[in-house]
């Protein structure tokens, strides 16, 4: 056995590389439809208050919210039903379409193998959302991250595609964290150079 | 708890920095906290405190361990529309961020 090598990587040129397998991007493609259903799942929110009468039931008011999407978009005032109201008001139709707008780009480019720095933000952005809606679906806990996957488990294949969407995102997290400035802040202590 | 990505770089010395970056506040303050969860990537949340907040990798990593240990941490704090814009940002990013009165 040996480790597989990275998918995603820095290049000099300030772009990202990616080498996905065929099984790898379809895998993918797969994924990244389930996610364009989740982000806007009938029972968002709607887009724009009603007009007339009551514009205070917002997304809020929701009885059984979808876990997915109580995931998706989660409250900014848990305590504070109005505020809440208010809050999902002024940004849920934003968020969504920041959401649509990654999964269109990932889309676009499930077959490159190379990305500029907002295309790679835009993968990272759906394999987290896609493990946000993966992992809230199978249950996951602390508990059943700290085992190994189980073969009998009837989520096993769910579970195996979960843990790449993981493997992948670090590989972008940790591609994209190489272009962000170096930031030294009083407190931060160490003796490191300025860059 | 925060899912361990493969490595992580020890700043043991740091205090972690209150969150006063903010202009001078007479309005009422009000705070970001971010609250773990099982999902999210110990890297991956770090990241998005650097980019979002501009905090070194040292605070960053910081916060993100502070939320990871101890449940939840003030990762942002000021008027309460710059509050609502932190966690807009941050719900974008996946992460579980709520805000209230300091």
């Amino acid at each position: 056995m040996t480790e597989p090598r990275p998918r995603v990587v820095r290049t000099g040129d300030g772009r990202i590389s990616l080498r996905l397998g065929a099984q790898e991007r379809t895998i993918l493609a797969g994924l990244v439809g389930e996610l364009r259903e989740a982000v806007a799942a009938p029972g968002s929110a709607p887009r724009t208050a009603a007009p007339g009468a009551g514009a205070r039931d917002g997304a809020a008011a929701t009885a059984t919210p979808d876990p997915v999407l109580a995931r998706l978009y989660p409250p900014a005032f848990p305590d504070d039903p109005e505020a809440e109201a208010a809050f999902q008001d002024l940004v849920r139709a934003d968020l969504e379409d920041d959401r649509r707008d990654r999964v269109a780009v990932v889309d676009e480019t499930l077959g490159a193998t190379s990305l500029d720095e907002a295309q790679a933000a835009a993968w990272m952005g759906v394999l987290n959302d896609l493990r946000l809606v993966l992992g809230t679906r199978l249950g996951v806990t602390d508990e059943t991250e700290a085992h190994p996957i189980d073969e009998d488990d009837p989520d096993a294949e769910r579970r195996i595609v979960y843990a790449y969407a993981g493997w992948l995102l670090g590989q972008f997290v940790d591609a994209l964290a190489a272009g962000l400035p170096e930031i030294h802040e009083p407190g931060d202590g160490g003796a490191g150079e300025q860059s | 708890m925060l899912m361990p990505a493969a490595r992580t770089i020890a700043h043991p010395t740091t205090t972690p920095a209150e969150v006063t970056r903010e202009h001078p506040v007479e309005a009422p303050r009000w705070i970001v906290i971010v609250s773990n969860d099982p999902i999210n990537l110990m890297t991956y949340v770090t990241y998005v405190f650097r980019k979002l907040f501009g905090y070194s990798q040292a605070h960053a990593h910081e916060l993100m361990l502070k939320v990871h240990h101890q449940g939840r941490a003030v990762v942002s704090g000021g008027t309460r529309e710059r509050c609502e814009h932190d966690v807009a940002r941050l719900h974008a990013h996946g992460l579980w961020a709520t805000m209230q009165p300091d």
